[in-house]
């Protein structure tokens, strides 16, 4: 049996096969910064780098930067100011797996949360998941293979 | 292919937005839709497309395909899953998700799914649909002629609408239908940019109708209302 941190953070400025969608809608005439922008897609979990061979409950932290995502969304016709945003988000599981090598399965999303790093937006997902393959690397991206968003943003 | 046929707790929400810009309609459709996509027999790694038809089960709703006048954004995920201990593995998965307008104005979800583990299976699917639209309000919808004496020879017959406002950008699509399988007409009508009006020409077929007087209803769709207008034929 091995051991993992518990509460790891995953940040990736990468998104293989990644599936977005999003659209912005103008809410000024005469300030177009000003906008309602939603944003949805299907993003891959990133995982944990060790190795896993046990049952433990196994807690993440997956921190997904919206602006690698949603480029057009986020950046026209011009960056949003995060003093001017307020972002609200839901998170769901999308893709799960797991197999009979374990004893407990568990498939989690605790907490969801958005805030701006810098100019970025950030969408930070508590996750946890419980089983999986022995000897598996890899553990949480593997469970929890995706997670399916939805971010609404309105520039005031 | 998985071709959708039932969903749960279908709920719409229609938001005017004002402007600036030429989007005037917000569409928020929700709802869980039924796949029973099963795993079969065997721990194999199954994967499929379950095609959603978002118009049909919300208010027939139909959009224009124009990607510049409709702005798309979707989201799905499993609701429904299930599993058997005569499975070694299991998954169940929304792998992608792909909102289009189809060329008759349905507006359509293509999600990418995934299912294992012997005699297990993802029941069902969650969906989010965001639709932005620069949809015209349908104010007029006529047909001439109102009663046809149908003979031994097809017989035409001319659809009229006008919308509330200019078209703009590539123009306003009315999407019509009818009734009656001896009707035909195109299945849109485009009012061309910085117009309020367009025809389209259908045609009745006397195989398909039978002695006496017949009515058939046209009906006119825009993603905001509808309106319908009749032919008497009498063979």
């Amino acid at each position: 049996m091995g051991s993992k941190p518990i509460g790891a953070t995953n940040r990736s400025e990468s998104f293989p096969n990644a599936s977005t969608t999003g659209f912005s809608i103008p809410l000024s005439s005469t300030d177009p910064v000003r906008r309602l922008i939603v944003l949805t897609g299907v993003v891959e979990v990133f995982g944990l780098a060790d190795p896993l061979d046990n049952d433990h409950l196994q807690p993440s932290t997956e921190t997904i930067n919206l602006n690698v995502l949603h480029p057009v969304e986020m950046h026209n016709p011009a960056p949003v100011p995060p003093d001017r945003a307020v972002a609200k988000a839901a998170v769901g599981v999308a893709s799960m797996n797991n197999d009979d090598s374990a004893d407990e399965w568990t498939f989690a999303v605790d907490r969801v949360e958005t805030r701006f790093d810098g100019a970025s937006l950030m969408l930070v997902v508590d996750i946890a998941a419980q089983g999986g393959p022995d000897g598996l690397v890899g553990f949480v991206g593997t469970v929890i293979a995706k997670l399916a968003y939805h971010v609404t943003v309105v520039v005031t | 292919m998985i071709t959708v046929s039932k969903v749960d707790s279908a709920q719409s929400v229609e938001i005017v937005a004002v402007g600036p810009g030429p989007t005037n309609r917000l569409f928020v459709f929700t709802g869980i839709a039924e796949i029973n996509f099963a795993a079969g027999d065997n721990d194999d790694l199954h994967t499929d497309h379950a095609f959603l038809d978002v118009s049909s089960f919300h208010g027939d709703k139909l959009f224009d395909p124009n990607s510049a006048a409709t702005k798309l954004a979707a989201i799905a995920w499993p609701a429904s899953m299930h599993a058997t201990d005569d499975a070694d593995q299991v998954t169940w998965a929304v792998d992608t998700v792909a909102p289009f307008v189809a060329a008759n104005g349905r507006l359509t979800l293509d999600v990418a799914v995934a299912v294992q583990g012997s005699n297990g299976n993802l029941a069902r699917f969650s969906y989010e649909v965001f639709a932005a639209t620069q949809s015209v309000s349908l104010v007029e919808f006529t047909v001439q002629p109102l009663a046809v004496q149908l003979g031994q020879q097809a017989a035409a017959f001319t659809v009229g609408v006008q919308i509330n406002q200019e078209a703009v950008g590539n123009g306003g699509f009315v999407f019509l239908s009818t009734d009656h399988p001896g009707a035909s007409l195109p299945n849109s009508v485009r009012v061309r940019p910085g117009t309020v009006t367009a025809f389209a020409n259908g045609t009745l077929d006397p195989q398909r109708f039978l002695l006496g007087d017949t009515v058939v209803t046209i009906t006119g769709n825009t993603a905001v209302n509808e309106k319908t207008s009749s032919i008497k034929v009498h063979k």
